[in-house]
């Protein structure tokens, strides 16, 4: 008995997360302007988030190199509750690609990740790929999944 | 009855855990909230004990104690 209802709050639980496969509902592609005919990296970030001072900056790399791209964009979610703050850490870390900045966290519970920072693909308003976590060299990794993904940088 | 003595204190008890996602815990990431002494307090708390103990290398460094740092 116990077991089953550990089960259901346990799949409960899991099923509302965006997962591999799932498609992003039309409220979030708008509110973050995602274009279906590029491949989307959206990065989920926080000014506390130590990892997340470790990855931007690569990322931001990355950004450089391809923002010409017309098949990629990059895009950063800032999580922080204070818009305040979230702009003056995205000052500080420099950062030039597009920022939702979502100061009350409707975004990221939608998509529930496991850890920050947090990396969705998204290709044709679906979700093809989630990367969460402290990743060294995060610039190349984002690269090869590109490529694996058909994206020619 | 067994079902229902089961399932109620599992709804009530319920509405009392809350786990902190991932993206909630900017407290728990703060400074304070590690739980280590700073460098600098720790350094003044080592020269309080070792002057009160008259010993140097209180905390794993080898030596005698003269007592007089």
């Amino acid at each position: 008995m116990l077991k089953s209802v550990l089960l259901v709050l346990f799949l409960t639980l899991s099923l509302s997360a965006y997962r591999v496969g799932d498609s992003v509902d039309s409220e979030t592609i708008q509110k973050l302007k995602i274009d279906n005919e590029k491949v989307t990296v959206v990065d989920f970030f926080a000014s506390w988030c130590k990892s997340c001072r470790k990855e931007l900056p690569l990322v931001s790399k990355l950004y450089r190199e391809t923002k010409n791209s017309s098949q990629i964009e990059i895009l950063g979610v800032d999580v922080d509750k204070s818009r305040r703050r979230g702009l003056r850490f995205q000052k500080r870390m420099g950062i030039e690609f597009r920022v939702h900045n979502d100061e009350s966290q409707e975004t990221i519970k939608k998509f529930k990740p496991f850890g920050m920072p947090s990396l969705y693909y998204i290709k044709d308003g679906k979700i093809v790929k989630v990367r969460v976590g402290a990743i060294p060299k995060i610039d190349k990794i984002i690269r090869k999944d590109l490529k694996s993904m058909g994206v020619k940088l | 009855v067994k079902i229902v003595f089961t399932l109620l204190p599992l709804i009530l008890l319920s509405g009392c855990i809350k786990e902190v996602q991932p993206w909630e815990k900017e407290t728990l990431s703060s400074e304070t909230m590690t739980g280590e002494i700073r460098e600098d307090v720790e350094r003044y708390e080592q020269h309080i004990y070792f002057s009160k103990e008259a010993s140097k290398g209180g905390s794993g460094v080898g030596g005698g104690g003269c007592g007089c740092n």
